[in-house]
């Protein structure tokens, strides 16, 4: 059995099922169809376990844990956030919130699929300093995290359609099918209220590994502030929630503005800025 | 009617301070320009003239950086202080005298009657409420008995536990930075030789009388099978401390820590020497150092550069450089004729030396500790979220009537739930 090819396979499928939910999801915006709906459930499901399958054959293929290069993260933080959306449609049953997080996670595939060269894509031996347990421990957390966060940015992102809907005061049928200001608010929030501890615990397994490997817990590396830019805007979101009631619309942009840190920790840092922890760029 | 004007005296400087400090407006726009400014810091970065590597400390070693987190340090501490009263009380519990229709104007509520006298039915409010893990108080009164009740105020602890943690860190810090404890060095070895702890560059507040003596024995370096990628940098050394010896091999993730102090593998070099020739046959020795120099074999334009050497192999890594193009690569095997169109080299003898990072700081169990509050304090503000339940009975006609109500900043399901059942048991 050649792992590489059934590797290719689960990420096909991991695509497929991405794609047919996402565009499934979109047009459920549109058209009320229960069934059709549960039909993308299922290829958020097939892609899920087929993201899972990515992972644990990379992982068997590689040698080690699937969080060294850009392709292995990309395909982690696409399970992060299917994985915090099947949880999120199964404790509150809106499907509706599909259409603006899966596509997310299938842009990235899509980004992968047309731009990623197919050397960036070869599993690559450990360094020696990804040579720790640490790697998975700091590595997985930030993922369900990142998930958790994406989530959050897909609710606020319906808020602020729902809140400009509800100005018009154009009864339109989406209207009417987008849940209410408050329980976008809500839900917003509580994956807020998952994300932070877990990014907290990010930074601090992070830390504590740097202290293992080089002596030395914080750098100020571009990656690590990059993470602690992103926390402080989501503390803020907190404590102006909590102490100001900060809730609705400015929540939601807050919320949008911490996932756009989020990628740019992601993203930005390994491949516009330099650093000890550049370890994800294909250059 | 002349309005009465309210005279109030001069505020004085210190009022002033401490209001602008407890503000918590100001610590959320703290948290947000310290985001914009970290920001600047990750692009605007200058360049070590020495190292030619980016040179974030610069930026963020600023006094004004620091200044700006003492700020929000300062701010958390007056805030903290001023908040105190709230914690306590909230710990003690809610109030039970409470004004009757405070409940009526509750958001969470409801209202029911039931066949059983005020007495028996405030017990039975009152051990529901027990069993869903509420505290309960209460107090009886001409007429009616009140309730109050909450669960889940160990919560409010949890954002002065991560607050605190903060401060702990802080404190690992300045114990860090005021260089009265501590150090942070750099020890070079050369295979084969023995060096005091006192050869350490940098090494400071450790008592001569503590010095211990290391030994290197070898410097390697592992490659994976293809022979051209590094697995693992490892320095095999023996300490010696009086009479206690022992051997010890440090790599990556992987430092030696003994009597407090860490040492990291951190960098590393090789000496080749050996002998080279060109098309006049003449053999000239020559000696050289990674990444800096290389061995031009004489008469031709061939230039080798060692990049590495996999002592399990006795390989020496080269980079051929032609004309000054860099043109192939290749490896070279101690004590063997290397041949490349018409140079040649032996390379007969290889010496290496070790760079361990040498540190003692002992801020670090601090910052673990402050740590695990972080993450404590984190845990409870997201798991543990008050709800609170007050309850008024009075007699109503053929019983009497029950009024219940609560309050639920972060868990107003859970409170839902709670008064739902309640009332369905009550019923």
């Amino acid at each position: 059995m050649d792992l590489v090819a059934l590797e290719q396979y689960s990420f096909t499928i991991t695509f497929i099922g991405y794609m047919v939910a996402s565009i499934i999801y979109v047009i459920y915006l549109g058209y009320k169809n229960e069934n059709m709906a549960r039909v993308a459930t299922l290829g958020t499901i097939i892609g899920f376990i087929a993201n899972t399958a990515f992972l644990i054959l990379r992982w068997k293929i590689s040698g080690h844990p699937p969080f060294v290069n850009g392709y292995e993260f990309l395909l982690s933080f696409t399970w992060g956030i299917a994985a915090i959306y099947l949880f999120a449609e199964w404790r509150y049953g809106l499907r509706i919130i599909g259409a603006f997080v899966m596509p997310v996670a299938w842009f990235i595939l899509a980004w992968i699929a047309l731009k990623m060269p197919a050397e960036a894509k070869n599993a690559a031996n450990l360094m020696p300093a990804l040579q720790s347990n640490w790697l998975t421990i700091h590595v997985a957390t930030a993922m369900v995290s990142y998930g958790a966060f994406a989530l959050s940015f897909g609710t606020s992102v319906m808020y602020l359609i729902k809140q400009r809907m509800e100005k018009n005061t154009f009864k339109s049928e989406f209207n009417k099918r987008m849940p209410s200001l408050d329980v976008l608010d809500d839900i917003s929030y509580k994956f807020i209220a998952v994300g932070f501890p877990l990014l907290s615990f990010v930074i601090i397994s992070g830390a504590i590994w740097a202290e293992y490997a080089w002596g030395r817990y914080w750098s100020w590396d571009p990656k690590e502030t990059w993470s602690l830019i992103t926390w402080l805007v989501y503390a803020a979101y907190l404590h102006a929630r909590f102490t100001y009631g900060w809730r609705g619309n400015k929540a939601a942009w807050m919320s949008i503005i911490g996932f756009v840190f989020v990628l740019f920790t992601f993203f930005g840092v390994n491949y516009f800025l330099s650093g000890l922890h550049a370890y994800g760029g294909i250059g | 009617m002349a309005k009465n004007k309210k005279k109030t005296g001069p505020k004085n400087i210190v009022n002033v301070v401490w209001d602008f400090l407890s503000s918590m407006k100001l610590g959320i726009t703290l948290l947000l320009v310290l985001a914009v400014v970290s920001i600047v810091g990750t692009i605007w970065v200058p360049v070590d003239p020495f190292t030619q590597q980016p040179d974030y400390l610069k930026f963020y070693n600023n006094p004004l950086f620091n200044m700006l987190l003492g700020l929000l340090a300062l701010n958390l501490l007056v805030c903290s202080l001023n908040r105190w009263k709230v914690i306590t009380s909230t710990l003690k519990g809610p109030n039970v005298n409470i004004p009757e229709n405070f409940i009526k104007n509750l958001k969470s509520g409801a209202g029911t009657k039931i066949g059983a006298d005020v007495s028996d039915a405030a017990q039975r409010v009152k051990d529901l409420l027990k069993k869903k893990g509420y505290r309960v108080f209460s107090s009886e009164g001409e007429d009616m008995f009140k309730v109050a009740s909450d669960r889940g105020h160990l919560g409010i602890l949890g954002p002065y536990l991560t607050h605190l943690s903060f401060f702990i860190m802080i404190l690992a810090i300045m114990i860090k930075f005021s260089g009265l404890v501590g150090f942070d060095g750099t020890f070079v070895g050369w295979e084969g030789q023995t060096y005091s702890l006192g050869q350490v560059e940098g090494i400071r507040n450790v008592d001569p009388a503590d010095y211990f003596d290391i030994k290197v024995n070898n410097f390697r370096t592992e490659y994976r099978p293809d022979g051209q990628e590094v697995k693992q940098w490892l320095t095999d050394l023996t300490v010696i401390d009086g009479t206690n010896t022992f051997n010890y091999t440090v790599f990556v993730n992987k430092p030696l820590v003994y009597k407090g102090m860490k040492f990291y593998q951190s960098a590393y070099g090789h000496n080749f020497s050996g002998k080279t020739s060109g098309p006049g046959g003449q053999d000239q020795p020559f000696e050289v150092g990674t990444q800096q120099q290389y061995v031009q074999a004489p008469g031709t334009d061939i230039a080798l550069v060692p990049t590495g050497f996999e002592d399990a192999t006795k390989k020496v890594k080269l980079r051929i450089y032609k004309q000054g193009q860099w043109v192939d690569e290749a490896e070279a095997v101690l004590n063997s004729p290397f041949k490349y169109e018409n140079a040649q080299v032996t390379f007969e003898g290889v010496n290496s030396y070790t760079v361990l990072s040498a540190k003692k700081d002992p801020g670090v169990p601090i910052i673990g500790i402050g740590s695990i509050v972080l993450i404590l304090g984190v845990v409870f503000s997201f798991l543990l979220r008050q709800r609170r339940i007050w309850a008024v009975i009075k007699p109503e006609q053929g019983g009497s009537v029950v009024q219940i109500g609560g309050i639920s900043a972060k868990d107003k399901r859970g409170l839902d739930r709670d008064l739902d059942d309640i009332i369905t048991e009550l019923k």
